[in-house]
C-alpha cells in the first residue's frame, strides 16, 4: 500500500513542554487512521503538525520531517501545505457571520474562483457528499449557526472537502455531538476513505474500532503502537493499551 | 437593632439614587431645552436653504449640513483604513515592545484635547499648504477618530475566536486573505459599531474645525475651500447678536442631538447582533 504521510523524528513543543517525542509514522493512502490515547497525550498536536497549524500558537515549536508525496512540508510555504489538507475541529466551528452557503463557498472564493455558477455547483456537490444537501437546500442563505451541532460539523467537513484536498485531518470530530450525529459523521468518514486519506484523533476506542483501518496509540507524546485496527484490538500485547481498552468499556 | 452595616448600605443606596437623579435631570434639561427651543426653528427652508445675510431673518443651514457630511466622509475615509491597518498590526504582530509603544501612543493621541488637534493641523497643514479647507478640517477630525477606532477594532479582531482563525488558516490561503475575508468579516459588526462611535464623536466637534475648516456662509462642495459644519455654525450663530441666528443655532443643536442619538442607537443595534 502506498504511504501518503511519512513522519520522521518529529518533536513538538508548546512553550517548555515537550509534547511529541520522536514520532515516526507511515500513514497509508486512502485509509482511515485513528490516533487514540488518553487526553493530553499529544493526539491533537500530532494531527496539527501534519498541516502546520500547531505552529500558529504562540510558543509552539516543531522539529523533524513530515513528508507528504515526497515533499517535506516543513521546507515549503505552509499556505501551500494547508491547501491540500483539510482540517475538521473538535467543536463545530462554522464562520458565525456567514450563511450556510457562504461557509462552503468562502474557501473557493479566497482560492481565486470567481465564476458564481461554478461555485454553486461545487458547494452543492460538497453538501451532497456530506449528506447535508437535503436538509439545507431550502435555506442556504440562513446563518450557519442556526444548524444543529451535527449539521454544523457536517458543514465544516463540506467546507474542508470542497477544496478537493487529498488528506483530511479530524480532531475528535464527534466528541461534542450527540449519539445520532456521531453515527452520521462516522458513516461519512468510512465513506470518505475511498477518496481521501483520513487521519482522526479520538479518545473513544469503540469509535476507532468502528471506523478506522489503522490505530496509532499515543501516550505521553510517544507512539506505543501502530497497527491495523483489528489485530491491535484483538491482541494489544501492551499493558497500557489493555488498561486503556478495559477502562473504556 | 440597626447595625452599622445596614446604615452603610442605606447610605450607599441613597447616594446612588441621588447621583442617578442628578444625572438624569441634567440630561433631561439639556435634551429638553434643545428640543423645545430647537424645534421652533425647524421648517423645510431650515434644511434646504442657505443662510440669509446677517440680520435678515429666514434662510436655512444647508451649507452646514452639507459641510458636516463632506467633513465626515473625508475624515472617515482617512481614518478607517489607517485605524484598521494599525489594529491588524496590533492583532498580528508578536513584537510586544512595539505593540505596547503603539498602544500607549494611541492612547495619548486619543486623550489629546480636540483644540490641540485643530491647532496642530493649522500649523502643519493650513498655514503652509491648504489654507482653511474642508480637507484640513477632516484631517483634524481624523486625529480624534482614529485612536478611538484603533482600540475598538483591535478588540473586535481579538474577540474572533481562535478556532475561527484556525479554520480560516486551514482553507489554505495567504495570511492577508485570511485576515480580510474571514477575520475582519467576522469582526465586522463590532468594527461597524466602532466606526459609528467615532462618527458620533467627531460629528459634534467644534474646536478642531475653528482653525481648519473655518466655516463658510455659502454652499461649498470643493474640499480645498473653507467649509461650514453643524457645530461650527452653532458656535458662530449662538454668539451672534441676531435673534434669528440664535434661534437657528438652537435648531442646528436640535438636529445634531437627534443625529447623535440615531448614531448611538444604530451602533448599539449593530453590536448587539
Amino acid at each position: 500500500m502506498k504511504v501518503k504521510i511519512r513522519i520522521k523524528n518529529l518533536n513538538a513543543w508548546y512553550g517548555k513542554r515537550h509534547i511529541l517525542k520522536n514520532i515516526n509514522l507511515e500513514i497509508p493512502e486512502k485509509t482511515v487512521t485513528a490516533i487514540i490515547g488518553p487526553s493530553g497525550g499529544g493526539k491533537s498536536t500530532l494531527l496539527r503538525c501534519i498541516n502546520r497549524t500547531h505552529e500558529l500558537k504562540r510558543g509552539a515549536k516543531v522539529s523533524g520531517e513530515v513528508i507528504i508525496d515526497n515533499v517535506d512540508i516543513y521546507k515549503i510555504n505552509p499556505v501551500k501545505v494547508r491547501k491540500t489538507i483539510g482540517l475538521v475541529f473538535q467543536k463545530p466551528n462554522p464562520f458565525p457571520n456567514m450563511s450556510i452557503y457562504e461557509n462552503v463557498a468562502i474557501g473557493l472564493r479566497v482560492n481565486g474562483i470567481k465564476d458564481e455558477s461554478q461555485i454553486k455547483n461545487l458547494v452543492k456537490e460538497a453538501l451532497i457528499k456530506v449528506n447535508l444537501w437535503n436538509e439545507v437546500k431550502d435555506r442556504l442563505n440562513s446563518p450557519a449557526t442556526q444548524l444543529s451541532g451535527g449539521q454544523q460539523q457536517r458543514l465544516c467537513i463540506a467546507r474542508a472537502i470542497v477544496l478537493n484536498p487529498e488528506i483530511i485531518l479530524m480532531d475528535e470530530p464527534t466528541s461534542a455531538l450527540d449519539y445520532f450525529s456521531t453515527i452520521a459523521i462516522e458513516n461519512l468518514i468510512k465513506k470518505m476513505s475511498s477518496e481521501y486519506t483520513v487521519v482522526l484523533s479520538t479518545h473513544n476506542i469503540q469509535q476507532a474500532a468502528r471506523i478506522s483501518d489503522y490505530i496509532v496509540f499515543v501516550h505521553f507524546g510517544q507512539i506505543i503502537a501502530f497497527r491495523d485496527t483489528k489485530s491491535l484490538l484483538l491482541n494489544p500485547n501492551n499493558e497500557t493499551i489493555e488498561k486503556f481498552i478495559t477502562e473504556m468499556q | 437593632m440597626v447595625s452599622t452595616k445596614d446604615i452603610k448600605d442605606s447610605l450607599l443606596n441613597i447616594f446612588a439614587t441621588l447621583s442617578f437623579t442628578v444625572v438624569m435631570i441634567t440630561l433631561l434639561l439639556i435634551v429638553g431645552t434643545t428640543i423645545i427651543r430647537g424645534i421652533k426653528a425647524i421648517n423645510l427652508d431650515f434644511f434646504f436653504a442657505l443662510p440669509n445675510p446677517p440680520g435678515q431673518p429666514g434662510g436655512g443651514i444647508l451649507n452646514a449640513i452639507v459641510g458636516s457630511l463632506i467633513l465626515v466622509v473625508i475624515s472617515m475615509s482617512i481614518s478607517i483604513p489607517v485605524a484598521l491597518a494599525v489594529a491588524i498590526y496590533l492583532y498580528r504582530s508578536r513584537n510586544m515592545g512595539l505593540k505596547e509603544l503603539i498602544r500607549v501612543a494611541n492612547g495619548a493621541l486619543g486623550g489629546t484635547p480636540s483644540i490641540v488637534a485643530g491647532v496642530f493641523v493649522y500649523l502643519m497643514v493650513v498655514v503652509p499648504i491648504t489654507g482653511f479647507s474642508a480637507l484640513a478640517g477632516a484631517l483634524a477630525l481624523s486625529f480624534l477618530a482614529t485612536p478611538a477606532m484603533v482600540s475598538i477594532f483591535e478588540e473586535a479582531l481579538k474577540l474572533v475566536p481562535h478556532e475561527i482563525l484556525e479554520a480560516a488558516v486551514s482553507l489554505g490561503v495567504e495570511d492577508w486573505k485570511v485576515l480580510l475575508f474571514v477575520i475582519v468579516r467576522e469582526a465586522l459588526p463590532m468594527i461597524l459599531s466602532g466606526i459609528l462611535i467615532a462618527l458620533g464623536r467627531i460629528i459634534g466637534e467644534t474646536a478642531p474645525l475653528i482653525f481648519t475648516a473655518f466655516g463658510s456662509p455659502s454652499l461649498n462642495l470643493d474640499p480645498t475651500q473653507p467649509t461650514s459644519a453643524l457645530p461650527l455654525l452653532i458656535y458662530n450663530y449662538a454668539m451672534s447678536p441676531w435673534k434669528d441666528w440664535q434661534e437657528k443655532a438652537w435648531g442646528a443643536a436640535f438636529v445634531l442631538t437627534i443625529l447623535e442619538l440615531l448614531i448611538y442607537l444604530l451602533s448599539r443595534r449593530i453590536s448587539k447582533r
